[in-house]
């Protein structure tokens, strides 16, 4: 029998036939929509786009910004200067489309060229000077001893004292001359008795920090072994802390630290705990799950909870990158810095690396653009970024390069990924790995 | 007279029809809310739920105004029809709701939920 949902609704037999046909329409027609959806799936594209004038939420593209990162608000691009735009894209694209829509008073590009780059957007910051060692690190150098205080090199005046106020030889780390000149030298300590600022203390089981002459006790053992070694801590009794006033407010765990609780995981930023959004940033952030330390209530209650931390979020300052090139770099105040030596990156590094290609920030594809045959002020150009795939991250540096002043309207870019076998495997592996993730977060992509 | 007969014809093919369309469109919610269950934003990244919902909800209602108007007094038997598969999912989509707490729970809280929708069943049946 004929599949025939409705009996109760009979039709004589002309009739049945144009039902069936119209029914085996319906059907294919259903049939074909699930299969250009699956081809969306597999073969997707995304879609981001800016408008002047559009309310916030209706952009996809954070406002386009110059060289000196201020904000283009009017949409002028000068002449011979880079102006930038972001895209976050998660996928394996295999080409770029990019239209940009001038203003009505805008003169025509003469020429325009625009350059693209993949990583993660905090890499792609301006560099700025290199950073030294983490406050409360004790450097050795064959005979001179020191401590970071304040961002400053403090030297022991004398060997004696190092003992006298209680630290251990094994706590302080032989570096070289070199490693010594990215922070700045500072006064000698040559008080016996009292300590300079940002000295470690471990009475009990509780960790404590100095600074400004203030004891800051470490919410717990592994907030501070989130930061310090334990063997950094000089161990006191408790009468020790009856010698400075103690801080109402706790130190936390490591600027860019992931924390879960209950079901959630945070990245910690600024005094704030933002969570993370789904595995898929995580994963594409290039966070290790290894690297999530889980918080008790108290320890989370340190912090207020921010804004959701999505894929188009930039890491907070204290990431550090690793190239695969073996340099670090710390973000800080929209600038990646870089972390000299190893010395310096390991006195900072009790936390999640996040690995990047160093060729990031030299390879680029480009196109220029043309005029669009069917719009009077409507310019694009379409550039194939394969080069781009196999760099790490998910963030479109695209750099806007004009040959005279214009001014825009509206800006989109559109990615697209090829059909190809190639495509076909990859987008099948992620789907399988995000489903994996979904119920075993353990596997990076 | 005739345009009276064209017209219930058309309405009859109709009713048939959208019964088809409503056939399809929960297999497609279905299938979605299965592949959101194991990858959530593979669907609504592309196309957003709701929408499938809406066109199902004005599906039934344009079968319950074609069924008022053609005088259609017997029940169909679509849902009964589909009552076993959707309860099926239903348990499927319970159970990978709470994979992250223990089995034992998760199964233990399935066969209440399973309990009180057959007691419930029972309840109204009887009314």
């Amino acid at each position: 029998m004929w599949f025939d949902l409705t009996k109760e609704a009979a039709l004589d037999a002309k009739n049945y036939k144009i039902y069936k046909a119209l029914q085996i329409a319906l059907y294919a027609s259903a049939f074909l929509l699930a299969v250009y959806f699956a081809f969306k799936v597999i073969f997707p594209s995304a879609y981001f786009s800016y408008t002047y004038g559009a309310m916030g939420s209706a952009n996809s593209i954070n406002v386009p910004r110059d060289a000196a990162q201020a904000p283009l608000l009017d949409g002028r691009m000068a002449a011979g200067q880079n102006s930038y735009f972001d895209a976050t894209a998660n996928g394996n694209f295999s080409k770029i489309a990019i239209n940009l829509s001038l203003n009505a008073k805008s003169t025509m590009p003469a020429a325009a060229e625009i350059q693209v780059r993949k990583s993660y957007q905090a890499f792609l910051y301006p560099e700025g000077d290199p950073i030294g060692f983490k406050n409360g690190t004790l450097l050795k150098n064959k005979t001179n001893y020191y401590l970071v205080s304040e961002g400053a090199l403090r030297k022991f005046a004398s060997p004696n004292i190092i003992p006298s106020l209680g630290y251990s030889q094994d706590a302080f780390m032989e570096v070289s001359q070199n490693d010594l000149k990215y922070n700045p030298a500072g006064n000698p300590i040559t008080d016996n008795n009292n300590y300079p600022d940002d000295s470690l203390f471990k009475v009990g089981d509780d960790y404590y920090i100095l600074q400004a002459g203030i004891l800051k006790k470490f919410v717990s053992t592994a907030a501070f072994l989130d930061q310090y070694k334990s063997v950094q801590a000089i161990a006191k009794n408790e009468n020790f802390l009856t010698r400075y006033p103690i801080s109402e407010d706790m130190a936390g765990f490591n600027e860019d630290s992931l924390v879960s609780y209950a079901n959630s995981i945070y990245i910690i930023n600024q005094g704030e705990i933002l969570p993370i959004d789904s595995p898929t940033t995580f994963v594409s952030k290039g966070f290790d799950w290894n690297n999530v330390e889980k918080a008790s209530a108290d320890e989370i209650a340190l912090y207020k909870k921010g804004k959701l931390f999505n894929i188009a979020s930039p890491h907070p300052d204290g990431t550090i990158f690793k190239t695969d090139t073996g340099k670090y770099y710390m973000i800080m105040g929209q600038k990646k810095h870089l972390l000299p030596s190893d010395n310096i990156a390991n006195s900072w590094m009790n936390h999640s690396i996040v690995p990047v290609s160093a060729k990031s920030l030299d390879i680029t594809d480009s196109c220029a653009i043309k005029k669009d045959l069917l719009s009077l002020r409507t310019y694009s150009c379409e550039i194939s970024i394969s080069d781009l795939q196999s760099l790490d991250g998910s963030d479109y540096e695209f750099a806007v390069s004009p040959k005279n002043d214009i001014r825009l309207n509206s800006l989109n870019v559109t990615f697209s990924t090829a059909v190809n076998m190639t495509n076909l495997k990859s987008s099948i592996k992620s789907i399988l790995s995000g489903v994996k993730n979904n119920y075993v977060p353990t596997a990076t992509q | 007279m005739f345009q009276l007969r064209l017209n219930k014809k058309w309405l009859l093919m109709l009713y048939k029809l959208l019964h088809d369309a409503l056939f399809v469109m929960l297999i497609f919610f279905m299938l979605a809310l299965l592949a959101e269950g194991l990858l959530p934003g593979i669907v609504s990244s592309h196309f957003a739920l709701y929408k499938i919902a809406l066109l199902i909800i004005g599906d039934i209602l344009a079968v319950f105004g074609l069924r008022k108007a053609i005088g259609i007094t017997t029940e169909g038997n679509l849902g009964k029809k589909l009552i076993y598969p959707f309860l099926f999912l239903m348990l499927l989509l319970l159970f990978n709701s709470m994979t992250k707490i223990n089995i034992f729970l998760n199964l233990f809280i399935l066969a209440c939920i399973l309990s009180a929708v057959y007691f419930i069943a029972k309840v109204l049946r009887e009314d």
